[in-house]
């Protein structure tokens, strides 16, 4: 364990907080709601689904990147890196083409509280994910200049963390929100 | 001691030391010591703001039925008071004790993220100045600093007399100043951690540290909760949201819920490192140790923990299921227990001592008092039918103002006074110090003590005017009054504050005799902190190393055993 | 009249309960305070700085930390008690009871609805002495607390969570309170008035609301009837936007508590309502001085 290590851990239980409450609030509504019911109407599981197997792989590409550069090997962890950016990149398309098509359909966040909540707690989520890319990129860039010392950078092992941080998130919001709101 | 210690050559006050010259030093600063200064500076000019905007609706409540004030500017004043005084004044004074003495009482060169440091204060300076630049746009947030939903959303905040756009201002600076907390409590764990002397075990680290750590998990863990719900809010205000919208559906409980699980330990967050103070103030001036630091200290982490689970009794008037009830009551009453276990080790730590009455002690004695009286109100507050007759009312100012005010307020006037000397390398006044602490205790209690009467005698919160009802009218004049007296009082630190600067005694490294490392090191610390960390065997090094230096045998600074 | 406004003069039998519970925590509490600042007090004069004596070092005693976490913990598990046994009693369970009275809290001011009877009334709330009732709560708007000092238990009235609260009034007088959680502008001006008259002067309070009002019989009530009339004010007051004024002649208080009901203030409150109670639905219509003079009469004639 090192400080940065230690930060990135405790900025996660920070966030963690904040994710659990968004999604209390989903669930709230989901009940409370009559618009709740809607959403089967709307929403694809199985294209969902896809994307998100995306990220759930990028999860295992990063493992991957940190482990090639223990063992020494630039091109791997690079490759690695760029395999994550890919499956990060492909998910926030999929929700994209997902918000694309519901928007179409009249959903927003201001036509019901399934509107407000869904857009809200996964708008929030790909805003993370977002933010994870943005910071793989650098990763990957300085990876460029640094070949695989890149994987032993504390800054490479807390963004490892916050990815998987990001991943797991999304486990939960799947779960609650394409699995148990539409059973 | 001093040539031991301070062997380079250092300056003697704060105002000679060359690395902290020009403005641009201070703005490129990432040096924990530059920066606590500048949460200093910047919390005590919101702290007078704060102050200011209490002498106002002080005056305008001098009599019953007055309307000097219209509503409108009344309701803003209230708000901005208490977002003030939580958000901009206290809880920033308490980040910047935490942010200047955690790392020289565990012997660190620096936080263990300098530069995170700095944008945590910067956030919160912007997301401040943010708040009070509402005050141009001719809205400020008018709902008090809970800000409870509906009467945020934009259907009942935007009226002829109001934009609305007050609410806004403050969701983002909220946010803001949020951000910077949380950044700070991250670099207040990370250097306990990790940047200790390598010496320093975790039971020979002083209470002050202890309590800041465990103020940061409650930052850590309860901002994000804010965060959250103003969040929704923005959403529902900006992209017309129905998340506590009642139009649609929406919950304005949940606001509630949110931002009270944010806000019960925040009222946490502002008063546990004030205890850690106290927990440094009283032994160093009873020339004691502290009585029972294990069970201080898990005591600290007992409240912690407990903060989480009470949040409802702010809610025991919406109408709940008696379950909710039975379980957050008892909760709530058990954080007595913790509470009272302090109390009771401090004044077990002044018992058989041999008491110095500079002003840091007096302003910590008159802390244990009046907080006593504000934890016992609270406990009141427990007891769901208690809580049903009075929340809401002037007896919930009362007891909020006894934690926070004779509370908090108390423990920072004894950190400053304790602790000056080691930031500026020169003393305070103790005869102005005095003065200002009898005008503050009498201010104080003439102030507060009366409006638990006020509230049982049927005055609500937040009016800008009230009825003649029997005693009110009696009873305001006393707390006007004596809310004059009680700035003075302030006004006086901050003169001492100014005039001291240049004016005051030189200090010394080591002027109460104080034993834990930031005594260690020259007063002003020079920027690298310590030229050499003394060995940590006990709770106090110091007193160890001057023991150490009179010869073996020879305990005739203090004797007996356990020290 | 004897006139209620505290919290320490119960009209109650629920707000007595409260009141003695609170009574045993200030007991309690003076006596812990006592003990605290007696031992603070002897701490401070006794161990004052001696100069040449050195204080003793001890820093611990484990039979102490425990007496001072076992005591506590038996008083605060005596408060839970109290706690729950006042609770039991205010506020027992409402099974399926019908309520007597519907309270709806507006900006800023309450509508009543009786039941069985269905009498709409506004702002005045009459009460019988000596019946158990339960009162409904509602929000048009935004949050509001129904909070009458000497009835012990204040309730919040939240949009989209009816709620409820037991009563027994025990003295027949006049109750004064207020609105009691901030609520806009208006909120210093959301008075409560609770009339409590034996139960034989509420049944005919309450038959007296159930006939209209008497037509106006005076060529100025007249006018003011066609003012009424012409200036569309039943597009709010019968609709309950507004209070209802089948009767406002016969209350005490205007505007929710905000001015005596005498005739001159009436006129004033016609005159500029938002200069009286800033944030008010009510605009200023623009009445001349005639008009206001005809619907002063019409309205006062309203018993």
């Amino acid at each position: 364990m090192n400080k940065v290590r230690f930060g990135m851990l405790l900025f996660v239980a920070s966030e963690s907080v904040f994710f659990i409450l968004l999604m209390i609030a989903y669930m709230v509504y989901h009940v409370s709601s009559p618009s709740g019911a809607d959403a089967s109407r709307y929403l694809d599981v199985t294209r969902t689904a896809v994307f998100s197997a995306a990220l759930f792989a990028s999860s295992f590409t990063i493992w991957q990147a940190g482990i090639k550069s223990r063992t020494g090997s630039p091109r791997a962890t690079l490759a690695w890196i760029a395999a994550t950016i890919v499956l990060g990149t492909a998910f926030l398309v999929g929700e994209g083409t997902e918000y694309t098509d519901i928007i179409s359909k009249g959903i927003t966040v201001n036509r019901d509280l399934f509107g407000t909540t869904f857009f809200t707690l996964t708008g929030f989520h790909g805003l993370h994910v977002f933010v994870g890319l943005v910071l793989l990129s650098s990763l990957f860039g300085i990876g460029l200049k640094r070949g695989a010392g890149v994987g032993r950078l504390p800054a490479f092992e807390s963004v490892t963390i916050y990815w998987h941080f990001v991943d797991t998130v999304w486990i939960f919001i799947f779960t609650i929100v394409y699995l148990w709101a539409l059973r | 001691m001093n040539n031991e210690t301070s062997a380079s050559k250092t300056a003697e006050s704060i105002l000679d030391v060359l690395e902290y010259k020009g403005l641009l030093s201070w703005i490129s600063s990432v040096d924990h010591k530059q920066i606590g200064i500048m949460y200093f500076v910047t919390s005590l000019l919101f702290l007078l703001v704060g102050v200011s905007e209490a002498m106002v609706m002080r005056t305008q409540l001098i009599k019953p039925n007055n309307h000097l004030l219209s509503p409108v500017t009344y309701n803003q004043v209230f708000s901005m008071h208490g977002t003030t005084m939580v958000f901009l004044a206290v809880m920033p004074l308490l980040i910047g004790f935490m942010i200047y003495f955690v790392p020289l009482m565990i012997g660190a060169r620096d936080m263990a993220f300098p530069r995170m440091n700095a944008l945590g204060y910067w956030l919160y300076l912007m997301g401040g100045l943010l708040l009070y630049f509402s005050f141009f746009t001719g809205d400020t947030l008018h709902m008090g600093w809970s800000a409870y939903a509906p009467l945020t959303e934009t259907n009942y905040s935007m009226n002829k007399y109001m934009i609305g756009t007050g609410v806004d201002y403050w969701i983002i600076g909220i946010l803001l100043t949020g951000a910077g907390s949380i950044m700070s409590s991250i670099n207040i764990l990370a250097t306990v951690a990790f940047l200790r002397t390598p010496d320093m075990k975790l039971n020979l680290v002083p209470l002050f540290v202890w309590m800041s750590a465990a103020n940061a998990v409650l930052i850590l863990l309860a901002v994000p909760a804010l965060n959250v719900a103003l969040v929704m809010l923005f959403i529902d205000r900006h992209l017309h949201g129905f998340f506590f919208n009642p139009v649609a559906g929406g919950e304005p409980l949940l606001w509630e819920h949110y931002f009270w699980f944010f806000g019960h330990p925040e009222v946490y967050i502002l008063i546990l490192p004030g205890f850690g103070i106290i927990s440094e103030v009283i032994p160093v001036f009873s020339q004691k140790p502290i009585f029972g630091y294990a069970f201080l200290a898990v005591a600290t982490i007992a409240i912690a923990f407990l903060s989480f689970g009470v949040w409802a009794h702010h809610m025991f008037a919406t109408g709940m299921d008696r379950t909710v009830y039975y379980v957050f009551a008892l909760a709530s009453m058990l954080i007595a227990i913790p509470t009272g276990v302090k109390i009771f080790n401090w004044i077990a730590t002044m018992w058989g001592g041999s008491i110095k009455f500079e002003t840091a002690m007096m302003f910590a004695v008159a802390f244990i008092m009046q907080f006593t009286i504000g934890g016992l109100s609270g406990v009141a507050f427990a007891t769901v039918p208690i809580d049903w007759a009075l929340t809401h009312t002037y007896f919930v100012v009362a007891h909020f103002h006894y934690t926070l005010l004779g509370g908090t307020l108390f423990t920072v006037m004894a950190g400053f006074y304790y602790w000056y000397p080691k930031i500026t390398g020169r003393m305070l006044s103790e005869m102005l110090g005095k003065i200002q602490f009898w005008l503050m205790v009498i201010g104080f209690n003439g102030t507060f003590f009366i409006l638990f009467f006020a509230g049982l005698e049927g005055m609500p919160r937040r009016v800008y005017t009230y009825r003649n009802l029997p005693y009110l009218a009696n009873i305001n004049l006393i707390s006007s009054l004596s809310a004059y007296v009680l700035a003075l009082g302030i006004l006086l630190f901050f003169i001492n504050l100014v005039v001291s600067l240049k004016k005051g005694k030189l200090a010394g490294d080591n002027p109460w005799d104080g034993w834990t490392l930031e005594w260690a090191t020259t007063s002003p610390p020079p920027p690298h902190n310590f030229d050499r960390i003394p060995p940590v065997r006990s709770l106090r090094p110091l007193l160890d190393l001057k023991r150490e230096r009179a010869g073996a045998g020879a305990l005739d600074f203090y004797e007996g055993e356990n020290g | 009249m004897t006139t209620f406004t505290s919290v320490l003069n119960p009209g109650t039998k629920q707000a007595s309960e409260i009141l003695s519970s609170f009574y045993i925590m200030l007991g309690v509490a003076a006596f812990i305070f006592a003990i605290v600042t007696g031992l603070t007090a002897y701490a401070v004069i006794k161990f004052r700085r001696r100069k040449g004596q050195a204080p003793k070092q001890f820093n611990e005693n484990v039979r102490l930390e425990v007496l001072w976490i076992a005591i506590p913990t038996l008083i605060v598990s005596g408060l839970f008690v109290v706690a729950v046994w006042v609770m039991w009693e205010v506020n027992p369970s409402i099974l399926g009871k019908k309520p007597d009275l519907t309270v709806v809290a507006h900006q800023w001011w309450w509508e009543l609805h009786y039941s069985p009877s269905g009498v709409t009334a506004a702002n005045e709330i009459h009460l019988p002495v000596g019946q158990k009732l339960l009162i409904r709560f509602k929000s048009a708007d935004v949050i509001h607390t129904f909070w009458v000092p000497s009835f012990g238990q204040k309730i919040d009235v939240i949009p989209g969570h009816p709620n409820h609260l037991w009563l027994t009034i025990e003295h027949p007088g006049l109750y004064l309170g207020r609105c009691n959680s901030f609520c806009g502008l208006g909120h210093a001006h959301m008075g409560i008035m609770v009339v409590a008259q034996s139960p034989e002067d509420f049944n005919a309070w309450l038959a007296h609301q159930q006939q209209p009002a008497p037509p106006p019989s005076t060529d100025q009530a007249k006018k003011g009837f066609q003012v009424f009339i012409n200036k569309n004010c039943g597009i709010c007051h019968m609709t309950g936007i507004g209070p209802d004024l089948m009767h406002v002649g016969s209350r005490e208080t205007l505007a929710a508590g905000t001015l005596s009901n005498t005739p001159a203030n009436m006129a004033k409150w016609l005159k500029d309502p938002q200069a009286i109670k800033m944030g008010v639905k009510m605009p200023n219509n623009g009445l001349t001085t005639d008009q206001i003079t005809y619907l002063t009469a019409y309205l006062e004639g309203l018993k």
